[in-house]
């Protein structure tokens, strides 16, 4: 009986519930926008925290004393502490040993390129790193490892440069990779010979004559540089055997409570606590004990989404939640007046009702479920315009869409119907003052 | 989600459960007529209760977690609940009695227990969920969001419940509600002393002996279970209510307006009751489908594929040839030892199948025990701590890694020794019924049922009479042969090649 009532009323005073529902969906298509950028960074961020997988970059310790000065970074010691190579395969030695699935230590070396053939010489950076290098260990003489192993999305077009045995000294690198951003501006190709002279102050370095072996393309700052087997840059920065940083990547498991303290200070933890972390392998514990196992170095882990987009929006997302809660309330006052004038309108009905023997409830019910069909159609349409507009922005300022999370499709229609519902309150309770022998005689 | 509900509803249900039969129970007619106003005028003082409950539970959650007193508050919530319970049980027994002091006293002392249940219900949800956090970071995301709305649909169900069983429960009548209330209370009363002694035996208030222990962990096992129980009473509550639902007397054809208006009353009511009954049959068949997944299936550990047995041939050796495990999948095996331990272990290939490269260990971890290993998808999982263990390292000692395993490559052939596998036999506790040999006087003995057992160097040496039990003690040298002492788990890595 009700639902057949519902049925018959939704079709009465259409041009006002089209306004109700409007109403709505702007509020709604507010909502969805700023839910849909921030629940899908948030997501990301969840992702990162509950994958298996993590980086740690190593580096020396003075290099995170933090001297930036309005922007400009101060540490006189930026760049010129270094690592020893030599030191490497005791990251392969921790207690969680087996979990590392890889590492590629990172030194590079400014220099001057002058492509063979061509006059005029450009600047770039040579970034020294391992690629399939053999790292002897002492329970594994064979171990191989570098970017391949842990950047297995670089792509290269053309060949893998090859690396000098680390047992053969008076091996020289002869190839070297070069950035796809950097191959264009200098107009290399696989195959072609680059001189390159160091550039830094006070390196007194031969000048060294390589072949390109292919192009690299990894997205990231790789793309603007040569990277070459670790030997050409320690011999063009005159740093033999040092390294500037590691990367190190190791299999983990998620971060939970337990870790984040221990993240915080691992001072806090009693000694049960503390065993536990240690024998567990978080990324927090992993990365310590690297710190344990080469002097003065510090491991963090790289957290990439919680470091870029994640810390926008944690700052910004209260401020989104709060712009959600204006354009809702905004929305309910304005479903209220819609509301109030329907009721009125509709006295007479009502009226009839109460004197027929309908009870106050049912009355509600069937104004409420009105108003709640009314604000899950306004929902719908916000839904789909949020979703556009969402597109827009995310082309707008990140260059990309953005992949709306569904939990944000029952997320803006809930919120859409309690929208109506709060709106709904007010005016229904006129239902109850309502007298049937007011109404009807006309006189309310 | 169903975590949330579940836990919720593991803690609640108890109190949605009194506060809806009390006042069934409490009435003074034998089946109660609902009459409205009044009913939820008398009710006010009920939702109160709830309400001061819940916020005290709160608080003493909060409290518990500033100043790490979990043990202390929840003992001290347990035993008021414990007593209270016992209180309206007494009460409950005495109303059967005399229905004038009974009621009265029943009514007054149940608002209480609501009080105190409510509190206890909120401050476990809380402990129950300590561990488990709704959401990985601060940012909103679909799990936070999903965690959520896994709390409010689980309250919501709860209070729901309370709601409808409550209607019911008045037409189910007195005797049922009151007999359904002694059985929730009796079960409350009792998981209630156990949680109350044990929290007693941990602060040191009671000396702990073998008897309040084994009480304790007897009766800790049914915790689980009361909520399935008291499900089942909802069940039964509504069977009755059907039994003694109102019968529509069917209206003559003659019948003057007066009767076929009484007749449609009639007919009113009996839908309206059938309502009620369809909504507590509802709602508690979704809880119990929800909280079923949970315990059953949800929540359940991942279990080890099955270990293929072996047998040693006549040289005690054991030959695999690597063509049959180089495809990838882990390989799992079960050896019987001599004294009855099942040693699993497996092989793997760490590498692709054209480099046949084969871990062979134990399915053992030094640090987390004999659990085991699984394989989900290219990953294999250490099921105690869920560490990823990279594969090119199975067969090296360290970290969580399988323990290795001994063993020699003949050719195309993996071959592994008993006495390798005995070795490792005391890496697993798992024990299976075998024969085993007294090795005084050479009699055939089954280990679980000798009378006598003595470990010596790892092993178990079984002894079907005390003279040849005591005459090994005496020397255990001479018995024990060439029998090799074996690896204990606290002795960490032995050298062995990887």
């Amino acid at each position: 009986m009700l639902l057949r009532m519902l049925w018959q009323s939704l079709f009465e005073g259409r041009r006002r519930k089209a306004l109700a529902a409007l109403t709505v969906a702007l509020s709604a298509t507010l909502v969805t926008t700023l839910f849909a950028l921030s629940v899908d960074v948030g997501d990301k961020m969840a992702r990162e925290m509950k994958s298996y997988g993590s980086n740690i970059r190593v580096t020396p310790k003075s290099e995170t004393m933090s001297l930036v000065v309005g922007g400009v970074d101060y540490n006189p010691l930026k760049d010129k502490e270094t690592l020893a190579e030599s030191d490497l395969w005791k990251i392969k030695d921790i207690f969680w040993r087996n979990n590392i699935v890889g590492l590629a230590p990172r030194l590079t070396a400014p220099v001057t390129v002058q492509v063979g053939g061509r006059d005029g010489a450009g600047k770039a950076s040579v970034i020294g790193t391992y690629f399939d290098q053999r790292v002897p260990l002492p329970d594994d003489a064979q171990y191989r490892t570098g970017v391949r192993t842990i950047n297995p999305f670089w792509e290269v077009a053309g060949a893998w440069p090859t690396e000098p045995d680390p047992d053969d000294t008076a091996a020289q690198v002869e190839t070297v990779l070069v950035g796809a951003a950097l191959a264009e501006r200098l107009g290399v190709a696989a195959g072609d010979r680059l001189t390159l002279a160091p550039r830094g102050e006070g390196v007194t370095a031969d000048p060294r004559s390589v072949t390109v072996s292919g192009v690299l393309r990894t997205g990231g700052p790789e793309d603007n540089a040569i990277v070459a087997p670790l030997a050409l840059a320690q011999a063009l920065t005159g740093l033999a055997g040092r390294v500037q940083a590691v990367d190190v990547s190791a299999l983990t498991i998620p971060e939970n409570e337990l870790s984040s303290k221990a993240r915080r200070d691992t001072g806090d933890l009693t000694a049960e606590q503390y065993d536990s972390w240690y024998c567990s392998a978080y990324v927090s514990s992993i990365a310590h004990q690297i710190e344990e196992a080469i002097v003065n170095a510090a491991a963090r882990p790289v957290w990439q989404v919680a470091a870029g987009e994640g810390a926008v929006i944690g700052r910004i997302q209260t401020l989104l939640l709060v712009v959600s809660l204006a354009a809702v309330a905004a929305a309910a006052m304005g479903v209220s007046a819609l509301m109030n004038t329907t009721i009125l309108e509709r006295a007479r009905e009502i009226g009839l009702m109460k004197a027929l023997g309908a009870a106050g409830w049912e009355i509600h019910a069937l104004f409420l479920g009105e108003a709640g069909l009314v604000g899950l159609i306004g929902g719908a349409f916000g839904v789909l315009c949020g979703w556009g507009v969402a597109q827009a922005v995310g082309w707008g300022v990140f260059g990309s869409g953005v992949d709306m999370p569904l939990i944000t499709i029952p997320i803006v229609l809930v919120i859409s119907v309690l929208t109506v519902l709060v709106g709904s309150i007010l005016p229904a309770r006129t239902i109850t003052r309502l007298h049937p022998v007011e109404v009807l005689h006309g006189r309310a | 989600m169903t975590f949330f509900i579940t836990t919720l509803a593991h803690a609640l249900v108890p109190l949605a459960l009194v506060v809806a039969l009390l006042p069934a129970a409490a009435s003074s007619a034998p089946t109660g007529g609902i009459s409205g106003g009044r009913a939820v005028a008398r009710h006010g003082g009920t939702l109160l209760m709830v309400g001061v409950g819940l916020i005290l539970g709160a608080l003493a959650a909060l409290v518990a977690a500033l100043q790490a007193s979990e043990t202390e508050i929840s003992t001290l919530l347990h035993s008021v609940a414990f007593g209270v319970g016992a209180l309206t049980l007494l009460a409950l027994a005495l109303s059967a009695g005399t229905r004038r002091l009974g009621a009265p006293l029943l009514t007054g002392v149940g608002l209480l227990l609501v009080g105190v249940l409510a509190a206890r219900g909120v401050f476990e949800a809380w402990a129950w969920s300590m561990d488990r956090s709704l959401t990985a970071t601060d940012v909103i995301n679909t799990e936070l969001i999903v965690n959520c709305a896994g709390l409010i649909v689980g309250a919501a169900l709860v209070a729901l419940l309370a709601a409808v069983t409550w209607r019911v429960a008045l037409t189910a009548g007195r005797l049922a509600a009151g007999l359904a209330l002694a059985v929730v209370l009796v079960a409350e009363v009792l998981t209630g002393s156990a949680s109350a002694l044990l929290g007693l035996l941990r602060l040191d208030m009671v000396t702990v002996t073998s008897g309040r222990i084994s009480y304790v962990a007897k009766v800790t096992m049914l915790d689980p279970w009361v909520v399935y129980m008291d499900l089942a009473l909802v069940g039964a509550l509504v069977l009755v209510a059907f039994l003694r639902r109102p019968r529509v007397p069917a209206v003559p054809a003659a019948a003057s307006s007066a009767e076929r208006v009484a007749h449609r009353r009639h007919r009113a009511r009996a839908v309206g009751h059938r309502q009620w009954r369809t909504a507590v049959a509802a709602v508690g068949a979704l809880l119990l489908v929800t909280i079923s997944y949970q315990d059953l299936y949800a929540s359940l550990p991942p279990s080890l594929s099955p270990a293929e047995p072996v047998e040693m041939d006549a040289a005690g050796e054991l030959r695999i040839p690597i063509d049959a495990v180089k495809d990838g999948t882990l390989h799992r095996y079960a050896y019987i030892a001599s004294d009855g331990h099942r040693v699993r272990f497996f092989l793997i290939n760490r590498y692709d199948p054209e480099h046949a490269y084969i871990g062979v260990v134990y399915d053992a971890c030094m640090i987390c025990g004999d659990d085991g290993y699984i394989q989900k998808g290219d990953e294999i999982i250490c099921i105690a701590c869920n560490v990823r263990i990279f594969r090119p390292t199975i067969g090296k000692a360290g970290g969580c890694n399988p323990i290795p395993l001994d063993h020699t490559v003949e050719d195309d052939t993996i071959v592994i020794t008993r006495a390798a596998l005995e070795k490792g036999a005391r890496y697993f506790s798992e024990v299976v019924e075998v024969e085993a040999t007294d090795p005084v006087t050479g009699e055939t003995v089954i280990n679980l049922k000798a009378p006598y057992q003595y470990d010596y160097g790892g092993r178990t040496y079984f002894f079907g009479s005390e003279d040849s039990y005591e005459t090994f003690r005496a020397d255990p040298e001479a018995y024990t042969g060439e029998d090799e002492a074996r690896y204990l788990r606290i002795q960490g890595h032995q050298s062995t090649e990887g």
